[in-house]
C-alpha cells in the first residue's frame, strides 16, 4: 500500500497530526479551566489585551499564507526567482508578526499580567502592595541578604569573620531604612493581623484597599523612593489567565520561528534553487498553513471572547 | 476535479491540482478577519452567546478556507481521512475528558474542596487554648502554627498574625 505523495509531504503530514493533537491539548484544556472559572477576567483594560494589535497579526499571518501559496505555485512553474521573492515578503511577515507579538508582551510584563504576579483577592492585593513598598525602601532586598548571610553563618560556608562584617554592613542599611518602613509600617500591620478568609476580614481588605490609594500619595509626597508605585488590583484568576496566554501565544511564536527557520532554509539556496526543493516548499508552505491555523482560533477565544 | 485525477494519473508530479483562485480565497480571508473585529467592536449590543456563537463561526470558516485550499486538503487523496480522522479523535479526547471534573460541575463551585485558611484559623486557635509546652499534640500536629516568633506585639487580637510580614514571602 502506498500514497501517491512525495515521503516529506507524508512526513510533514503527520507531524502536523501530531501538532493538532498538541495545540488542542492547550487550547481544550484553556476552554475547559476557563468554563470552570466563573468571573473568568474579560475586560480588556484589565487584561492589557489589545484587540486592534491581535487582528492585524491575523491579518499579517493571512496575508503571508497567501504569499507562500503564490510561492509554491511559482515553483511549481519554474519561476525561482519569483518564488524566492514570495518568500522573502512571507519571512519579513513573519519579522512583523514577532515585532507586535513582542510589543503585546511588553504591555503585559509592564503591567505585572504575569503568571505567579497578580493578586486574586483585595487582600492579595494589599500583600502585593505591601511588597512593592518593601522594595522600594530597599527593605526587602537587605533582609533577604541579611537571612543569606546568617543561614552562611550557621553552616558554617567561607570565613566567618568577613560575614559577620558583611552582616553588620547588612543591619546598618536596615537600620538606616528604619524611618522610611517606619512611614507604612502600622499599614503593614494592620493587612497582616487581617489574614484569614472571614466575611469581615474581607469587607476590611476593601476599605484598605482604597484607603491604601490616599496613604500612597502621602507618602509618595514625603518620600522619593515611592515615586512611581500604583496600588495593585485584584484580578480573579488573572494567575490562570497569565498562564493560558503565555503558554498558548508562546509555543505558536515559537512555531512562528521554525517556519522562518524553513523559510531562510529555501532563501538560502540562492540561485541554485530548482524544481527539485518544490517539496520542500510546499512543506514550509504546509508547515506555515498550519501556524496560520492555529492563530485562527487563538485570535477569537483570547481576544475577543 | 475529475480531469484533475486523469492528471494526477498522467503525468506525477505537479499539476495535479486545478487551478484554485487563491485571491479569492485571501480576500475571503480578510473579509472574516475584518467580521471578526466588527463583531467583537459590537460587543455591547450582543449576548454573549451569540458573540460566541458568530466569533467561533468566522474563525471556523476562516480554518476550512485555509485547509481545503491553502493546504490543499481538498485535492488529496483518501489517505487523508486515514491521517486526520485518529489525530481529531485523539485530540478531542483530552478536553473531553478534564470537562466533566473541571467545566461542568454538579456542586456549587462556591463550595470549595478545602478551605486552607479557616483549617489554619481553627488549629491555631486550638494550640494557643493549651497551655504552652504542655499541649503534647499542639504544636507537632500543626506544622503551621510554630512559625511565629516568640515576641508577638499582637496578643490582644483574635487571631494573631506575626508582627511583621514575613519577608522571606516572595
Amino acid at each position: 500500500m502506498g500514497v501517491a505523495i512525495p515521503n516529506g509531504k507524508l512526513g510533514m503530514w503527520l507531524f502536523l497530526g501530531t501538532e493538532i493533537m498538541f495545540f488542542t491539548a492547550f487550547i481544550g484544556s484553556y476552554i475547559v479551566l476557563r468554563l470552570g472559572s466563573p468571573g473568568w477576567p474579560t475586560d480588556t483594560n484589565v487584561t492589557h489585551i489589545k484587540v486592534f494589535w491581535g487582528g492585524l497579526n491575523t491579518f499579517v499571518l493571512i496575508f503571508s499564507s497567501y504569499m507562500v501559496v503564490l510561492a509554491h505555485e511559482a515553483i511549481m512553474l519554474k519561476r525561482f526567482a519569483k518564488c524566492q521573492q514570495y518568500l522573502t515578503i512571507t519571512f519579513v511577515c513573519a519579522c512583523i508578526f514577532l515585532g507586535i507579538k513582542s510589543y503585546e508582551y511588553y504591555g503585559k510584563f509592564d503591567h505585572d499580567i504575569l503568571p505567579g504576579h497578580i493578586a486574586e483577592t483585595d487582600q492579595m492585593a494589599l500583600e502585593k502592595f505591601i511588597k512593592q513598598l518593601d522594595v522600594a525602601s530597599g527593605f526587602l532586598a537587605a533582609e533577604d541578604q541579611k537571612i543569606s548571610l546568617e543561614n552562611q553563618l550557621a553552616e558554617g560556608t567561607g570565613s566567618a569573620d568577613s560575614l559577620k562584617k558583611q552582616l553588620e554592613e547588612v543591619n546598618k542599611t536596615l537600620e538606616a531604612q528604619r524611618p522610611v518602613r517606619a512611614v507604612y509600617q502600622p499599614f503593614v500591620d494592620r493587612v497582616s493581623a487581617n489574614r484569614g478568609a472571614t466575611a469581615e476580614g474581607a469587607q476590611a481588605a476593601s476599605g484598605m484597599l482604597t484607603e491604601a490609594e490616599g496613604l500612597l500619595k502621602q507618602w509618595q509626597t514625603a518620600h522619593k523612593e515611592f515615586a512611581g508605585l500604583h496600588v495593585p488590583h485584584p484580578i480573579l484568576y488573572g494567575n490562570l489567565f497569565a498562564s493560558c496566554y503565555f503558554l498558548m501565544t508562546g509555543f505558536h511564536a515559537i512555531h512562528v520561528i521554525v517556519g522562518m527557520i524553513l523559510f531562510a532554509m529555501v532563501l538560502a539556496k540562492g540561485s541554485k534553487l530548482n524544481s527539485s526543493h518544490a517539496v520542500l516548499v510546499e512543506n514550509a508552505g504546509l508547515y506555515w498553513h498550519f501556524v496560520d491555523l492555529v492563530w485562527i482560533f487563538l485570535f477569537p477565544l483570547l481576544y475577543i471572547l | 476535479m475529475t480531469d484533475a485525477h486523469a492528471h494526477a494519473a498522467g503525468h506525477d508530479d505537479h499539476a495535479e491540482h486545478p487551478h484554485v483562485n487563491y485571491f479569492m480565497i485571501f480576500i475571503a480571508l480578510c473579509v472574516c478577519t475584518v467580521l471578526s473585529i466588527l463583531v467583537d467592536a459590537a460587543k455591547s449590543v450582543l449576548t454573549y452567546q451569540m458573540l460566541l456563537a458568530m466569533v467561533l463561526i468566522v474563525a471556523t470558516a476562516k480554518a476550512t478556507f485555509v485547509l481545503l485550499y491553502f493546504m490543499h486538503i481538498r485535492f488529496e487523496g483518501a489517505w487523508k481521512y486515514v491521517l486526520l480522522t485518529p489525530t481529531i479523535v485523539l485530540a478531542l479526547a483530552l478536553p473531553f475528558t478534564l470537562a466533566p471534573d473541571i467545566a461542568f460541575h454538579y456542586y456549587s463551585v462556591q463550595t470549595t474542596q478545602r478551605n486552607e485558611a479557616a483549617e489554619w484559623e481553627l488549629a491555631h486557635r486550638q494550640s494557643h487554648a493549651t497551655p504552652h509546652g504542655a499541649g503534647a499534640h499542639g504544636a507537632a500536629e500543626h506544622g503551621k502554627t510554630e512559625a511565629h516568633p516568640a515576641g508577638e506585639k499582637h496578643a490582644d487580637h483574635d487571631h494573631p498574625a506575626e508582627a511583621k510580614p514575613a519577608p522571606k514571602k516572595h
